[in-house]
């Protein structure tokens, strides 16, 4: 198996609109995958695609081989895929500990196992673990949603722009808890405004242009690019 | 003022005020709780709900009415208890119907709140219709002398009273005693368990939390891959029950007529709105303060002012604060207070 | 119009006529006239409604508060005033109102004080003021008041049909119709002012509360409304049929019977067709004048803010104001229809407004006519109201031959003896299934908005 995920030519859209015209995603095992680009290029609409939440009108979704095209995104967890949405990503209302149980909704005999694993990636929710998530701090917020994504020990945690409007102390916060997630060796797909941190950590980059792919690259070569620098990761160099 | 005054004044204001005070509210509290968790799963205001209560109490006068002819007599629990099962099971089975084969297409088809609050009161027509069809435009009661094998048996409301023997030993004067009517015991202890079930249920299993989880974020527990439409049903068989208990324990205590809950329809959308929509909690807080609002509001102080201050002063005017005639605006007044300055409840729910 | 509506017109046109035909020959030709005036000044309320829903977005469920204000309206400037009682209670009311209007101006006073002067008072301290004070006013007018209204309620009057209030003004009837639309405008301004910025379904359920309030004050302020001895007569604009009767009697020739109608009916018929050629016209001018302002560029605006509100406050438009606009306009015309309403039934009776009645009924007319569409408002008014008149005979007709059936065919099988009425709730359920039926598969009404 040469790819965790690999979509290729995806075309969607909403309504009469399509934002999506044919482009590549892929995240080998284990590694970590950004999408970057412009306001409206259709990165988190790609990765709506990819989750089952947007119909693909066109192209292919493949998971560990096994073509997922047009899942729904209950089914696409049980296979192993967890999704983090950019707004709203937690019940606020529920316990911490009631919000990862959610998590493992779909099968509750994982659930003590994925109490214990997302605790020992972020042992401050274990303290907080009877607070109500609604009352914790922007990053702890990331931590619980992530966690809720991870409990039923997904091989690919997909993360819509995690670090959007979050201070830039949190910022890092959100870098180290993907990195973390990563460690265990879980493929990581994600979406994010602020490239460049974003590419330092990846392993591929996709930097998207009117629903294409306009570059592909390692992370770090993207980050090199001199076009890619103009265009996409801002003035100071 | 000797001590007997004080305690015929407080034995009063217990009697006549707090005891109604809680009849009440329980009512609006089983009430309320059910339409709260509608409000924030399914997310309107479900105008139907009162016919829902008075469906179950009919059920279960006809289920009653049907035992008492069988010659079936369990004093002192009332008939119309042993009757309560039917009318919780055909009062949820009526709430799955009408989300079936109503609310469910305009779920499907992502309608505004506005097209299911008017769907919601077609269906409050034809409960209405189908009640008046069914049971008759008139009164009834649930204690009535009924005639099998030839032979009549009265059945009567049982009151407890608590005379309080062993303080009148000891203060002269003192002559004031609490009755509680055996509904309202059942209500109250039927009250009590439902809320103590309802909160084990939300805290401590896994279709409580999911529900909890619905209504808190239904996009998230979709992704989550927890089944709404589960939740849903789930929430129709709660909302049902309790407005089956409410309407029939209140029935029960008074009389069944056809448009006995339509008029708590709005004190309870006051409570749950009050409680913080999708906090059934609140919803009971809410439930107890708006009765506790309406019960001395319209609450003639006279008795207890002649027990305190004796005659001291002129008291043949009511010392109500609010004529009785206006009980019923009290709670729509403190509805509108509340939606105006804190639409999102006292305990801050969610704001929809 | 497109022509796709003009067919829809017509076959709605088509049903309407049926209706009436129906009950002209099922019921009688005076019935069937009292359903077509009772179905125009309804019309009316409904194009109120459309104002607010269809053309605004304002989910009213209040409707019923306004009815009941104008139809007291029509009532206090129609009534003759009543001497006794004013003499016996006046004083003390006018004390009353006095002392009212000090607390009024207290609170409003204090308001002022707080926005204009340098003093940096905390809002709660400032409600709590307020609210003090107006509880203490209360209290301070509460028993002279009681004195007063237990005087007019008990003062004895030459006519017996007059006791228990202070009556009205005893001007003519058509001034009480423009009353009826003031008083629900004045009451729709102050509802509006603090209703409106609500979720749609909390609006609803605040109007709803609203309206319930008024209903319970007219029904037991019996010193200003009788209560639930109800006040009649109350005048009619054009002859009623009692005076038509007269003119028949001192010479006046009119032969109805080629309409079927028998002379002991034909005061009647002349009076009802009278009163709904006036209603008539009045609905007229009002539906012009609506489709005027729809047409306008206040009509579009508000349009625009119904479709988005957000994107028209973003756009500069003052949402709130031109809500509270429309709000009161749509109000006005209620009250107007409610004044018709009791004008209409020579009676005022604040015991009968139900909500069922005179709130969701006239949401049925409107959702199932077309809203957004005028036309469609004054048909679903006539079409509805028809329909919720005429389900009951036929219902009736049904119950009692089915009842004959089961009688001979099972024996020992008795009817319930309160058949009658138990038929008569079939159209409650008729209504229901209208508005549900129309909601799933017609969602835009019969007549859609253009």
């Amino acid at each position: 198996m040469k790819y965790l995920l690999e979509a290729r030519s995806l075309v969607a859209g909403y309504g009469e609109l399509t934002i999506l015209n044919g482009c590549d995603i892929t995240v080998e095992p284990g590694s970590i995958s950004v999408i970057v680009g412009a306001n409206g290029a259709g990165k988190s609409t790609a990765m709506k695609a990819v989750f089952g939440l947007l119909e693909v009108r066109q192209g292919s979704v493949k998971f560990e081989d096994q073509d997922v095209t047009g899942c729904t995104p209950q089914r696409l967890v049980e296979l192993g895929m967890g999704y983090v949405p950019q707004v709203a990503n937690v019940f606020p209302s529920l316990s911490v500990e009631e919000n990862l149980e959610m998590g493992a909704y779909l099968a509750a005999s994982l659930t003590e196992e994925g109490l214990d694993r997302v605790y020992s990636i972020f042992p401050i929710l274990k303290d907080k673990r009877k607070q109500a998530a609604g009352q914790l701090s922007g990053g702890q917020r990331q931590m619980v949603a992530v966690g809720r994504a991870m409990m039923m020990k997904p091989r690919l945690l997909m993360l819509d722009e995690p670090t959007a409007g979050v201070s830039p102390k949190v910022m890092g916060d959100i870098f180290e808890i993907i990195l973390k997630v990563n460690e265990s060796s879980v493929g990581v797909l994600m979406v994010e405004q602020n490239a460049r941190q974003a590419l330092a950590i990846a392993d591929t980059g996709f930097v998207l242009q009117t629903g294409q792919n306009l570059y592909t690259d390692t992370g770090e070569a993207l980050l090199a690019n001199p076009e890619v620098a103009r265009s996409f990761l801002g003035g100071k160099h | 003022m000797e001590y007997a005054d004080l305690l015929n004044a407080g034995v009063y204001f217990i009697n006549k005020g707090l005891l109604n005070a809680f009849k009440i509210g329980s009512i609006y509290a089983l009430g309320a709780v059910g339409i709260t968790l509608v409000f924030g799963i399914l997310r309107f205001a479900h105008f139907a709900h009162g016919d829902m209560m008075t469906f179950g109490a009919l059920i279960a006068f006809a289920g009653t009415v049907i035992l008492r002819n069988l010659g079936i007599n369990t004093e002192p629990i009332p008939t119309g208890l042993l009757a309560l099962p039917l009318a919780v099971a055909a009062t949820i089975i009526l709430a799955l119907i009408i989300d079936r084969h109503v609310y469910a297409h305009f779920r499907a088809s992502k309608s505004p709140p506005v097209v299911f609050v008017m769907t919601s009161i077609g269906v409050t027509f034809i409960l209405q219709g189908i009640i008046r069809l069914v049971g008759g435009t008139g009164d009834r009661q649930f204690f009535f002398t009924a005639v099998s094998n030839g032979e009549s048996i009265r059945e009567d409301k049982g009151r407890w009273l608590v005379k309080f023997d062993w303080l009148r030993d000891h203060f002269d004067g003192f002559t004031q005693k609490l009755v509680i009517t055996m509904p309202q015991l059942w209500l109250f202890i039927f009250t009590a368990v439902a809320l103590v079930g309802l909160h084990y249920f939300l805290n401590h299993t896994r279709t409580g939390k999911a529900m909890r989880a619905v209504s808190d974020n239904e996009d998230l527990a979709r992704i989550s891959g927890i089944d709404v439409g589960r939740v849903v049903k789930v929430t129709w068989v709660i909302a049902g029950t309790l407005a089956a208990i409410a309407g029939t324990l209140l029935a029960m205590d008074t009389q069944y007529k056809p448009i006995l809950a339509f008029n708590l329809l709005l004190p309870m959308f006051a409570a749950a709105i009050m409680g913080g929509i999708g906090k059934p909690f609140g919803a009971v807080a809410g439930a107890f303060i708006v009765a506790l609002a309406e019960t001395f509001a319209v609450f003639d102080w006279r008795p207890i002012a002649g027990y305190l201050f004796a005659d001291r002063f002129d008291m043949t005017a009511s010392m109500a604060l609010v004529p009785a005639e206006y009980k019923l605006a009290v709670p729509f007044a403190i509805l509108v207070l509340v939606l105006i300055w804190r639409p999102t409840g006292i305990f801050k729910g969610q704001v929809l | 119009m497109n022509p796709a509506n003009r067919s829809r017109v017509v076959i709605a046109t088509a049903l309407i006529i049926a209706l009436f035909l129906a009950a002209w020959f099922m019921l009688s030709p005076v019935t069937a006239l009292l359903y077509l005036s009772t179905g125009l000044a309804t019309a009316v309320i409904v194009l109120g409604l459309n104002i607010q829903w269809g053309y605004a977005g304002l989910f009213n469920a209040g409707i019923l508060g306004f009815i009941a204000l104008g139809g007291y309206a029509v009532m206090w400037v129609s009534v003759p005033p009543v001497p006794e009682a004013i003499a016996a209670g006046g004083a003390g009311l006018l004390s009353v109102i006095v002392k009212l209007a000090v607390t009024a101006i207290c609170i409003w006073v204090l308001h002022l004080a707080a926005k204009r002067l340098p003093i940096n008072l905390p809002v709660w301290l400032l409600r709590t003021l307020q609210v003090s004070i107006a509880l203490a006013g209360y209290i301070w007018m509460k028993t002279e008041f009681v004195i007063a209204v237990e005087a007019i309620e008990t003062a004895d009057t030459l006519d017996q049909t007059m006791k228990g209030f202070i009556g009205g003004l005893g001007l003519p009837v058509l001034l009480g119709w423009a009353v009826g639309g003031v008083f629900a405008g004045i009451a729709a301004w102050f509802i509006g002012k603090v209703t409106l910025g609500l979720r749609s379904d909390y609006l609803a359920i605040a109007t709803l509360g609203i309206a319930e309030i008024i209903r319970t004050f007219l029904k037991n302020a019996d010193w200003l409304t009788r209560g639930t001895l109800t006040v009649s007569p109350i005048d009619w604009p054009v002859p009623t049929p009692r005076e038509m009767n007269g003119m028949l009697e001192s010479g006046l020739e009119i032969n109805l019977k080629w309409l079927g109608i028998s002379a002991e009916q034909t005061a009647t018929a002349v009076g009802r067709g009278l009163f709904i050629a006036v209603s008539a016209i009045v609905l007229i001018i009002l539906v012009l004048m609506m489709e005027r302002a729809l047409g306008s560029p206040w009509g579009r605006m508000m349009r625009a803010i119904r479709d988005n509100e957000d994107a028209a406050a973003a756009m500069g438009k003052n949402v709130v104001r031109r809500q509270l606009e429309v709000f009161v306009l749509g109000a006005i015309l209620m009250g107007i229809g409610g004044a018709m309403l009791v004008s209409l039934n020579t009676l005022f009776d604040p015991s009968s407004y139900h909500p069922p009645r005179y709130t969701f009924l006239i949401w049925t007319m409107l959702i199932v006519g077309g809203s957004g569409n005028n036309l469609g408002a004054v048909f679903g008014a006539l079409f509805i109201y028809m329909l919720w008149e005429m389900s009951e005979p036929i219902a009736q007709f049904l119950f009692f031959g089915g009842a004959d059936m089961l009688t001979a065919l099972i024996p020992g099988f008795e009817p319930p003896v309160d058949l009658a009425s138990r038929a008569s709730q079939m159209r409650v359920i008729v209504i229901g299934v209208a508005l549900i039926a129309t909601m799933r598969y017609a969602p835009k009404g019969v007549i859609p908005e253009r």
